[in-house]
């Protein structure tokens, strides 16, 4: 795990406020994120950077555009593939798979609706 | 699918469709708001500098707190807000596909606003498709916004303003710029946001350019090298800096996709980001009853996007009958003064030069189609 | 290397000493004054209106560089904390000894009074050891902090902000890796190769290339990829960027679930 890369100072917008922290899971393993916030900022702020692989090299890709538009941060999360990670707010218990190629459908009990 | 109606409908809640929506509002119209994030403000929020040009422009108020304001405006009029809701499409006779989470709308309208904003450049190079690689505008939303550093070691590329904001930006949020490095033999943007960044001990590196990024499933380094009069790499020149961050500031282009669904003449002026949508003065496209403003009308900034959307707004309302023409002739004067004012100078006059050439070339269309065609 | 703010992002000598903004020498020593380095032409004024005792013009049209008065500035500082550009400073002869200079600063953490400080030049460089002597944060000025700092008098020309506080992190350069492949289309994944071929069988649009590769067909609808696309036809086939129009758009233009329009199609 690196260095914490939250802001947690700031000379204009201040001390970072308290929030509520939710646990999510990458990959099975906990990760404190905080309440409200996109999927790829708590992935960052932890130090992942390659939220999956592409279909066709299998090569990494993470955060490019970071607001919705080049779709390179999509991930498997809680079994649904193809999330956008950077508009996909973090949940309690969410659990996040890296994707690899198109990715495919994981809910228990057979296909998610 | 569920239908709905509205009068004006605008697509997109930056400070253009928010300005719009406020202004239509205020005069009485029934405006629909509909923006694909879970907030509205788009990328204002994560403009924390002091915003340039006079008073009236609200000079010297960071963005955020312009979009603060915004919202509060937008709060008291009586406009109708849909979030979360991805516009996806424009069909025939005005109706706009909606989806908003697991529920699917047809919302017609008598006038649209499309107000949808700009995207990022992208460049290729070796190596340009490693996490770790960015747009600057991803690297200001995710310190600015998520408070989450990218990385702490971080090589820009292009100094247009956006470049030179987003490097101080990164180092107030607690990060190294190793360089920033322009291809232009000269800086783009404006010499005061370069002397913040110089002051802080960033070296500008004009006449170069990013050869290659390498590094093992994420950034570890970049290579530079010197560039030529026509921007080719002159040999040996290259060296490497380490960093686990690049940021791409190599410019805007406009969000277009539904202005061309809805059929409107297009225009391809460079100075303004590429294909842009013909419009008049009233901000109405070569098709009746829709309007653009903001950076789909062309990439500017985001004081001259809250002036064409009330220019927008105004002008849409005074369309349905909510204001008289003479009334809606001094409201939108004062709106143009206030939008040239921002296109002056050596930095504005190019922006100038080519929104009076788009509007020109509308003028040509009508003349040659006999008016407007839906 | 060329010199001035377009080619360095600082005011040269020359620039300075044809903008109206610099004081006298004189005036320097009667104590602390507004120093203007503003050189270029930019549509911004707040200057003008923040300063209380009408020392600085700018008029119309708002791109004029401002005039300093340096009879009427007092050196209060508040046209340092809201010039915009950060462009504004002052400086203060103190003795043949001793100068102060004063300028905005916008990094965590804000220095204290008493700090010893490196003191930085117009590029960054640390010229010599500075003492701060004034932090000023009111809530008037937005979170733009004005420093003063105390430092020797040769160097008030030069000294015009403070080296902030980093946190090292240490950075191994690491090895030159395999080159990657440059990739043009970051969804389907197409390199330069694979466009360049499509136009060798003869594609001449966005759409021809389009349809021939899928590059602007993968998740994000060309909205990385067109305007690359857009560059190497233009290139290749020596033609113009404006005749190479977007590829035809077609609904969903954004990403959704197609499982909603699908739900709710059958309800109706």
């Amino acid at each position: 795990m690196e260095d914490d890369l939250r802001v947690m100072n700031h000379p204009i917008l201040g001390d970072l406020p308290e929030k509520k922290m939710v646990t999510i899971y990458y990959q099975g393993q906990p990760i404190l994120a905080r309440e409200g916030e996109p999927i790829a900022a708590a992935l960052l702020a932890a130090g992942i950077k390659a939220f999956r692989k592409t279909v066709h090299r299998h090569e990494p890709r993470g955060v490019f555009c970071a607001i919705g538009r080049c779709t390179d941060c999509m991930m498997i999360v809680n079994g649904k593939p193809n999330v956008r990670t950077c508009v996909t707010f973090v949940e309690d218990g969410m659990q996040l798979e890296p994707q690899d190629g198109y990715g495919r459908r994981k809910v228990d009990g057979g296909d998610a609706k | 699918m569920k239908r709905l109606s509205t009068e004006i409908a605008i697509i997109g809640a930056g400070p253009a469709g928010l300005c719009a929506a406020i202004e239509a509002s205020k005069l009485g119209a029934k405006v629909t708001l509909i923006d694909e994030n879970a907030l509205p403000g788009g990328q204002l929020f994560k403009q924390i500098h002091k915003f340039f040009g006079s008073k009236e422009h609200l000079a010297g108020v960071r963005g955020y707190e312009i979009g603060t304001r915004l919202l509060e405006e937008l709060e008291k009029s009586d406009a109708e807000v849909m979030l979360s809701g991805t516009a996806y499409g424009l069909f025939r006779d005005m109706t706009i596909g909606v989806v908003q989470k697991t529920n699917h709308y047809a919302i017609q309208a008598k006038k649209i606003i499309l107000a949808a904003g700009g995207k990022e450049n992208y460049m290729d190079f070796p190596g340009s498709t490693l996490p770790g690689v960015m747009g600057a505008g991803a690297a200001q939303t995710m310190i600015n916004v998520n408070r989450v550093l990218p990385g702490r070691h971080v090589v820009m590329l292009g100094s247009g303003n956006v470049g030179l904001i987003v490097s101080y930006q990164l180092m107030q949020a607690g990060a190294c710029v190793e360089a920033l490095v322009e291809a232009a033999p000269a800086i783009g943007g404006y010499g005061v946001h370069a002397g913040k960044i110089r002051r802080a001990g960033v070296p500008i590196l004009t006449s170069h350019t990013i050869k290659e990024v390498y590094g093992d499933g994420k950034v570890e380094g970049v290579i530079i090298a010197e560039v030529d009069e026509k921007f080719r790499v002159i040999e040996g020149t290259e060296r490497a800096i380490a960093a686990d961050t690049v940021c791409l500031a190599v410019g805007l282009n406009p969000m277009t996709e539904l202005a061309h669904m809805a059929g409107c003449g297009f225009t391809f002026l460079p100075a303004l980001g590429g294909h842009v949508p013909l419009h008049d003065d009233n901000m109405e496209t070569t098709v009746p009853g829709i309007y653009v403003a903001g950076d789909i009308t062309g990439v500017e900034e985001a004081s001259s996007a809250m002036e064409e959307g009330k220019l927008a707004g105004i002008a849409a309302a005074a369309s349905l009958g909510y204001l008289d023409q003479e009334k809606a002739k001094e409201l939108k004067d004062e709106v143009q003064v206030r939008l040239s004012a921002l296109r002056t100078g050596a930095f504005g006059e190019k922006r100038q030069t080519a929104k009076t050439e788009q509007m020109a070339r509308m003028a040509a269309f009508l003349q040659e189609k006999g008016g407007r065609r839906p | 290397m060329k010199e001035g703010v377009r080619y360095t992002g600082i005011a040269s000598e020359e620039e300075l000493k044809n903008s109206f903004g610099i004081p006298s020498a004189a005036r320097m020593k009667q104590g602390p004054v507004a120093v203007i380095e503003c050189v270029q032409e930019i549509p911004c004024n707040p200057c003008e209106g923040t300063c209380p005792f009408g020392a600085i013009t700018i008029g119309d049209p708002i791109t004029n560089l401002p005039h300093l008065n340096e009879t009427l500035c007092t050196g209060c500082g508040t046209c340092v904390a809201m010039c915009p550009g950060q462009a504004i400073f002052l400086v203060n002869d103190l003795s043949e000894q001793e100068a102060e200079v004063t300028f905005p600063f916008e990094y965590w953490p804000l220095p204290q009074v008493g700090d010893e400080v490196d003191a930085v030049n117009r590029a960054g460089e640390v010229v010599c050891k500075g003492r701060v002597t004034k932090v000023r944060n009111p809530v008037a000025y937005k979170n733009t902090c004005v420093v003063t700092i105390s430092i020797p008098n040769a160097f008030k020309d030069d000294v015009r902000s403070m080296k902030r506080v980093i946190k090292q992190t240490p950075m191994e350069l690491a090895e030159q890796k395999e080159r990657a492949s440059q990739l043009v289309c970051r969804c389907e994944e197409l390199t330069r190769g694979d466009i360049e071929k499509a136009i060798d069988e003869g594609a001449t649009t966005i759409d021809g290339i389009k349809r021939r590769t899928r590059a602007g067909m993968g998740l994000c609808q060309g909205k990385s990829c067109e305007r690359l696309v857009a560059r190497i036809l233009s290139e290749k086939l020596g033609r113009p960027l404006a005749e190479f129009l977007p590829a035809t758009y077609r609904a969903p233009v954004r990403p959704i679930s197609m499982g909603v329009i699908a739900d709710n199609c059958e309800k109706e």
